[in-house]
C-alpha cells in the first residue's frame, strides 16, 4: 500500500458530562484553536481530520454530542458503528468524575464493537483546583480497560496525544476496523454512482 | 440523576419523536428557530423505535422501507441527514406465483433472464414496463380507465394473468381497489427507483427505521434544538385569544412557546380526530433460516395475497443480520396487515402457515421451512391521518405517529412539510446545510447562528428577529405569559402510558 492512501476511515465519539471541554478538544485537535470564551456548545457536528500514526494513514470522523448529552438524550444512533471513544472528565470537578460510571454503562448499552477502544481524558489540568488526582483517574481507567492521560485543551498538553494512542491501540486491534459488509450512504458518492446501471427502461 | 432545569423560553415545543414529529422539529431548527422536543418515553421514536428483545416485550417494533426515488430519501440527502445513518438495499422482491415464491425481475436482464414467464410475455411485459415508466406523457393509452381500478386496466392491456400479477401485487403493490392513475404512479415509482443503489427500488435503515427519527433529531440538536426524554406536557396554557402560547411539563416547569405540535397521543382527546379508519394486524418472529434460502444475505420484501381475502395483502419484510436488527444467522420477519379484528395471529395464519414451518410437529414438505424461535403478535390502530378538531387551542397542531400498512415510509414527508409551512409559509423546508465542519454553534445570547434565515411567523406581528434572540423580546413573552390562564388538558393525564 502507498503510503499517501488512506487506509482506514474510523468513527470516534467524544462523551461525557457538559461543560468538561468535550468541544474544546475536539477543535484543539482539529484546528488547533481554543476560545477560553467558549459558551455551552449547542452543536458542533463532527470534524474530520487525517492522522498518520505508525505509517499508516486513517481518517477521523470525530462526533461531538451536539449539546444532547446535557438532559440525557444523546441517541443511540451516535454509538452506533464507532471504533474509538473519547470519555472526559475535568479534573476540577470531582462530580464530573463521578459520572464516568453512566457514561460507561451508556456506552456498553449502545456501542454496536464489542472491542472499540476507550481513552479517558482528565481535562483542564492547566486549573490548580484540582478535585481528582491523577492516581484515582488511572485507577477508573484500568478497572475498566482503558487507556488514559491528563490534558488540557487550553494548553494544547497531552490532546494529540489522546487521539494518536487511541488510533494506535484501533489499528492494533484485528477486526474492529476493517470495512465490511455493503452498506449505503445516499448522497455520498457510493450509491449515486450506481445511476444509469441496467434498469427496466433502458431499451 | 440530576438533570439541568430546561430554558423556559422557546418558539416551538415538540410532543413525541415519531419520524414526522422529528423531521418537523429538524426543519424548525434548521431554520434558526428555538425548539424543544419532548417524548414521554425513554426511548426514541414512538412507534418507529427499535428495540432489543428484553425492551420488545414492553412495546412494539416497526419496520418499513424507503423507495430508493422516493421523498424521504430525497429529503435525507437534500439535508445532509443521510449521513446519520447508513442504508441496505432491499436485495430481492419475491412474489407467491402458482403457490411458489419467485423472485420479480427487477431489471431488463432479469425479465428476459427470467423462467417464469415466457418469451412473448417478457415482450408484453417490457412493453408494458416502458409506458408505465413515461405514462403522463400518454394519456390516450388509459384515459378509457380512469376512472376504473388498475387491476381492470391491466386486463385490458391484454396481460396475461402471470404479468397482472407481477405488475399489481410485486412491482405496484396495490390491492384491488386501487385506482388506475395511482396504480400506474406506483408502478413508476418502482420503476424509476431501480438501478439507482443497485438493482433494487428499496433501501432498508441499517439497525432499522427508527433509526431515522434519530438521525433528525441529531439535525435539530445540531442546530441548537433541545432534547428531553421521559418529559412531557401535563397542561396547556393558553393566552386571552385561545392560542397555545405554553405547557407545564411532567417535572412541574412552566415554559413559553410559539407553537405546540405533539402526536395525538399527546393531546387531550377532544382535540384529535382521526381520520384513517381500522387497525393494523402485526406479528414479528425471529427464525433460523430465510423464507427463501439463497447464496446471499438477502433483504427479503414479499406482497403476499391471501386466498381468503385478496384485498388486505400481508406486507412481509425478512431482515437478515446484516442489516445489524438480530444476531448472526438468524432472521427477523415482520408481517403487516390491514385489519378489522383483534385477533392478529388469526388474522395472519394463512400467511405464517405457507411460509413457516409449524410449531407442532413438521408435515415432510415444512422440514427447510424456518422455524419460529421467538414471535410476537399484536394490533395497532391505524392513527395515520388525523386532524385538529374545532375544540382545539390555536397554534397547536397535531403530528400523525404514523403506523398505516403501507410498506413505505414516504408520506410522512409532505406532512412535516405542511406542518413546517404553516408555521413558517416562506422559508425553505430543510435546506442543505453548510459543510458540517463549519457548523458551530454557540449558546443563546452568544449570536452566530450559521444559517442566516430566522423564522418569519405568519402572524407578522412579531419583529422577525424576536423569533432568533430571546433577549429583546423576553420582556414582551413575560407580558404575554401573565395573561396566561392555566388551561387543563384533562386527556394528557390518563393518555400518559404507564
Amino acid at each position: 500500500m502507498e503510503e499517501h492512501e488512506i487506509l482506514t476511515t474510523l468513527k470516534i465519539l467524544i462523551i461525557g458530562e457538559s461543560g468538561v471541554g468535550k468541544s474544546s478538544l475536539l477543535l484543539r485537535f482539529t484546528d488547533d484553536t481554543f476560545d477560553p470564551e467558549q459558551a455551552a456548545t449547542i452543536g458542533v457536528d463532527f470534524k474530520v481530520k487525517t492522522l498518520t500514526v505508525d505509517g499508516n494513514k486513517t481518517k477521523l470522523a470525530i462526533w461531538d454530542t451536539a449539546g444532547q448529552e446535557r438532559f440525557r438524550t444523546l441517541t443511540p444512533s451516535y454509538y452506533r458503528g464507532a471504533q474509538g471513544v473519547i470519555l472526559v472528565y475535568d479534573v476540577s470537578s470531582k462530580q464530573s468524575f463521578n459520572k464516568l460510571d453512566a457514561w460507561l454503562n451508556e456506552l456498553e448499552t449502545f456501542a454496536t464493537k464489542q472491542d472499540m477502544v476507550k481513552m479517558l481524558v482528565g481535562n483542564k489540568i492547566d486549573r490548580n483546583n484540582h478535585e481528582v488526582s491523577k492516581e484515582e483517574g488511572l485507577k477508573f481507567a484500568r478497572k475498566h480497560h482503558m487507556l488514559f492521560i491528563e490534558a488540557s485543551a487550553k494548553t494544547n498538553d497531552g490532546v494529540q496525544c489522546a487521539f494518536e494512542e487511541l488510533v494506535e491501540k484501533i489499528i492494533q486491534t484485528p477486526g474492529l476496523w476493517e470495512t465490511s459488509g455493503k452498506t449505503i450512504r445516499p448522497g455520498q458518492g457510493g450509491g449515486d454512482a450506481y445511476q444509469g446501471q441496467s434498469c427496466y427502461c433502458v431499451i | 440523576m440530576s438533570y439541568e432545569e430546561l430554558p423556559n423560553e422557546f418558539d416551538i415545543v415538540l410532543l413525541g419523536t415519531g419520524l414526522v414529529t422529528t423531521i418537523t422539529a429538524a426543519a424548525f431548527s434548521r431554520i434558526g428557530l428555538k425548539v424543544l422536543h419532548l417524548d414521554r418515553n425513554d426511548f426514541y421514536g414512538g412507534p418507529f423505535a427499535n428495540f432489543n428483545l428484553e425492551a420488545i416485550e414492553t412495546w412494539k417494533k416497526r419496520n418499513q422501507v424507503m423507495y430508493c426515488c422516493g421523498d424521504i430519501i430525497e429529503l435525507l440527502i437534500k439535508s445532509d441527514v443521510a449521513r446519520y445513518c447508513e442504508f441496505r438495499t432491499v436485495s430481492r422482491v419475491l412474489t407467491l406465483l402458482k403457490d411458489k415464491l419467485e423472485p420479480v425481475p427487477c431489471s431488463r436482464a432479469d425479465v428476459f433472464a427470467s423462467k417464469i414467464v415466457s418469451l412473448i410475455e417478457k415482450r408484453l411485459m417490457m412493453k408494458f414496463l416502458q409506458f408505465a415508466a413515461d405514462f403522463e406523457n400518454h394519456p390516450e393509452e388509459y384515459e378509457d380507465h380512469k376512472n376504473g381500478t388498475f387491476k381492470d386496466f391491466l386486463k385490458s392491456k391484454k396481460l396475461t394473468p402471470n404479468l397482472q400479477h407481477f405488475v399489481q401485487h410485486a412491482i405496484a403493490m396495490v390491492d384491488d381497489s386501487c385506482s388506475t392513475e395511482d396504480g400506474l404512479t406506483k408502478t413508476k415509482k418502482f420503476l424509476t427507483s431501480l438501478g439507482r443503489y443497485g438493482n433494487t427500488a428499496f433501501l432498508f435503515p441499517l439497525y432499522g427505521s427508527g433509526e431515522l427519527s434519530q438521525a433528525f433529531s441529531r439535525m435539530s440538536a445540531v442546530f441548537g434544538g433541545v432534547y428531553c426524554l421521559m418529559e412531557t406536557a401535563t397542561h396547556i396554557l393558553a393566552d386571552n385569544e385561545a392560542n397555545c402560547c405554553g405547557i407545564i411539563t411532567s417535572k412541574g416547569q412552566k415554559i413559553s412557546c410559539k407553537y405546540l405540535i405533539a402526536e395525538s397521543s399527546y393531546l387531550p382527546s377532544n382535540y384529535v380526530q382521526r381520520l384513517s379508519q381500522g387497525k393494523i394486524s402485526r406479528a414479528i418472529f425471529i427464525t433460523d433460516t430465510s423464507i427463501e434460502p439463497s447464496s446471499d444475505e438477502d433483504l427479503t420484501l414479499l406482497n403476499f395475497i391471501c386466498k381468503e381475502d385478496q384485498s388486505r395483502p400481508v406486507t412481509v419484510l425478512e431482515i437478515p443480520s446484516s442489516a445489524c436488527v438480530c444476531p448472526r444467522n438468524l432472521y427477523v420477519v415482520y408481517l403487516t396487515r390491514k385489519s378489522d379484528s383483534d385477533d392478529p395471529k388469526e388474522d395472519l395464519r394463512e400467511v405464517q402457515d405457507r411460509l413457516l414451518a409449524s410449531i407442532d410437529g413438521a408435515s415432510s414438505d415444512e422440514e427447510s421451512r424456518p422455524h419460529i424461535l421467538w414471535s410476537m403478535y399484536f394490533t395497532m390502530e391505524d392513527w395515520s391521518e388525523v386532524s385538529m378538531t374545532e375544540e382545539a387551542l390555536g397554534r397547536v397542531m397535531v403530528s400523525s405517529e404514523g403506523g398505516d400498512a403501507g410498506i413505505d415510509l414516504d408520506k410522512c414527508v409532505p406532512e412535516a412539510k405542511q406542518l413546517f409551512h404553516s408555521v413558517c409559509p416562506d422559508e425553505e423546508f430543510l435546506p442543505t446545510p453548510p459543510n458540517p465542519e463549519d457548523i458551530i454553534h454557540v449558546d443563546d445570547t452568544e449570536s452566530a447562528v450559521v444559517s442566516g434565515a430566522a423564522g418569519d411567523f405568519e402572524q407578522g406581528n412579531e419583529d422577525p428577529e424576536d423569533s432568533q434572540q430571546t433577549g429583546p423580546d423576553s420582556s414582551e413573552v413575560v407580558n404575554e405569559e401573565s395573561k396566561c390562564e392555566e388551561k387543563d388538558s384533562e386527556a394528557s393525564n390518563d393518555k400518559v402510558e404507564q
